[in-house]
């Protein structure tokens, strides 16, 4: 408690006003939500207090999520950042039947063919979370804090095209977050204009 | 130069520039090309080039500020020596609701983004231009697929002083008709004043009859950078009454959410959006 007090004061100090956001909103507790993944086991946010939790909003068909994973972009950061004790979820909520739809065993294929590193793929089908998170796009980017409080929002990085080489003359924005918040630093940007396609809910 | 014959005149006019077709699982999504009224420039004299984009039906393209979802078209321009190039300036565009229930500002059917292009007034009457422009796009149904392309003009250069006074092409022709306006220039009075209240962004306006139709909407261009949502409907503070009467005077305000950056902004450009509630013809003043 001690720490989140220190966090709070910080972002005072540096002028970042809250900003709310239907159901999820910027240094307040994000959402709990339990979901199923994609090998049948249950996970809530709740299950991670102690840890940075990434939430990433995905749809495998989505030409701004091929634009990290074909080069292996977002699987190089779940890698970098899950070795650093950081949860990785990524989180399908294309309903059946829409693009990007995950079954569990096309969410395993995929964690296989693209060699995946998030911690799980979370299946949101009737797209509750995504709607309580007012997830718009994939990729949708969330970072959470160990005491819970939402402490990213928004979009991957600051090069809105579906164009690979665009990603290294970006500054990505997960990024940037977690090395401030990991560093007990707040964060420049906690909220930016997330790109991509549309969530299929 | 020789005055071109009527017939020769006719077949320059005829020309066509090379087209690209975005082809998706066997069907055309957009056909992009580039558009002039002519194949020679004028030295010192504003010459249109249009981005000519039809679309499959159902699919769209995006305004500058897309809105809730999608991304702008986007041209990059490969210019010689003594040959600048305007922004693009595009037409307004309409705000529909897309499948996946998010707002988008967008083109439907066709649209022709326009360019000036500035060609020096120290080219070389007879000497070759060659320009070069990439384009880049996002075009949407339910699903969204990027599309590219690249053009290359080769324009003459032409004597000086000899300048067409209208666009021959209807698209070109067509797109400068729908191109917002600056209110200033043409609305009788134009004053408005921006308030911030909270993560609110509040535009209030006065402007002064006769206006060329009802006041609908106000289309905001903010900074790239910036996240802040679709603004809502204008709310009038004086009686309907009073939009009929010449020399009235129109109260209204608008207000939007500014996602990010909180305080950072305390203005938006964009674009009043007025429709003839009759024709239901729509003309955007730019702010």
């Amino acid at each position: 408690m001690k720490k989140l007090t220190k966090v709070l004061g910080l972002l005072a100090s540096s002028a970042i006003l809250a900003v709310s956001l239907h159901g999820a909103s910027i240094n307040e507790t994000a959402p709990d939500f339990t979901l199923t993944d994609s090998n049948g086991n249950e996970h809530s946010l709740s299950d991670f207090r102690g840890q940075f939790v990434v939430l990433e909003w995905v749809n495998h068909e989505c030409p701004f999520v091929v634009k990290f994973y074909q080069p292996g972009k977002m699987q190089e950061l779940q890698a970098t950042y899950t070795e650093k004790g950081v949860v990785w979820l990524k989180i399908n909520s294309s309903a059946e039947g829409k693009q990007g739809h995950l079954t569990p065993e096309l969410a395993n294929q995929a964690i296989a063919d693209k060699g995946i590193n998030a911690t799980a793929i979370l299946l949101d089908h009737d797209g509750e979370v995504g709607r309580l998170y007012d997830a718009r796009v994939t990729p949708h980017m969330y970072i959470i804090n160990p005491e819970g409080v939402l402490i990213y929002n928004g979009a991957i990085d600051s090069i809105r095209s579906t164009n690979s080489a665009d990603i290294e003359k970006a500054e990505n924005y997960v990024v940037s977050a977690l090395t401030a918040a990991m560093a007990g630093e707040p964060v420049a940007q906690p909220v930016t204009r997330p790109y991509g396609c549309t969530v299929k809910y | 130069m020789k005055h071109l014959s009527f017939s020769a005149w006719a077949f320059a006019c005829l020309f066509a520039w090379t087209a690209h077709a975005q082809e998706y699982r066997g069907k055309t999504l957009v056909e992009a090309q580039l558009v002039t009224s002519d194949q020679t420039i004028v030295p010192g004299k504003p010459f249109l080039v249009g981005l000519h984009m039809a679309m499959a039906e159902g699919w769209h393209t995006y305004w500058t500020f897309s809105g809730e979802a999608g991304l702008p078209t986007n041209v990059e321009w490969d210019l010689p020596e003594g040959i600048q190039i305007s922004p693009m300036l595009s037409p307004l565009p309409e705000l529909k609701t897309e499948a996946t229930g998010f707002r988008a500002y967008s083109y439907f059917g066709e649209v022709t983004h326009l360019f000036y292009l500035y060609p020096s007034p120290d080219l070389t009457p007879g000497q070759t231009i060659t320009i070069g422009a990439k384009a880049d796009w996002l075009v949407c149904e339910e699903p969204c697929i990027p599309g590219s392309a690249e053009f290359t003009l080769e324009l003459t250069v032409g004597e000086r002083g000899v300048s067409r006074s209208t666009e021959k092409d209807p698209r070109l022709a067509e797109a400068l008709a729908n191109l917002p306006r600056p209110a200033e220039a043409f609305l009788e009075r134009v004053e408005i004043d921006w308030e911030t209240k909270g993560d609110q962004i509040i535009l209030h306006g006065r402007l002064t009859t006769p206006l060329p139709g009802k006041l609908v909407a106000f289309y905001p261009l903010p900074p790239a950078d910036a996240f802040i949502e679709i603004p809502e409907q204008p709310v009038f503070q004086n009686s309907p009454d009073s939009l009929a009467n010449d020399g009235g005077v129109v109260e209204f305000s608008v207000s939007t959410s500014v996602v990010s950056p909180g305080q950072g902004l305390s203005a938006l450009s964009g674009v009043l959006v007025f429709e003839n509630q009759e024709t239901k013809q729509r003309f955007g003043f730019l702010l």
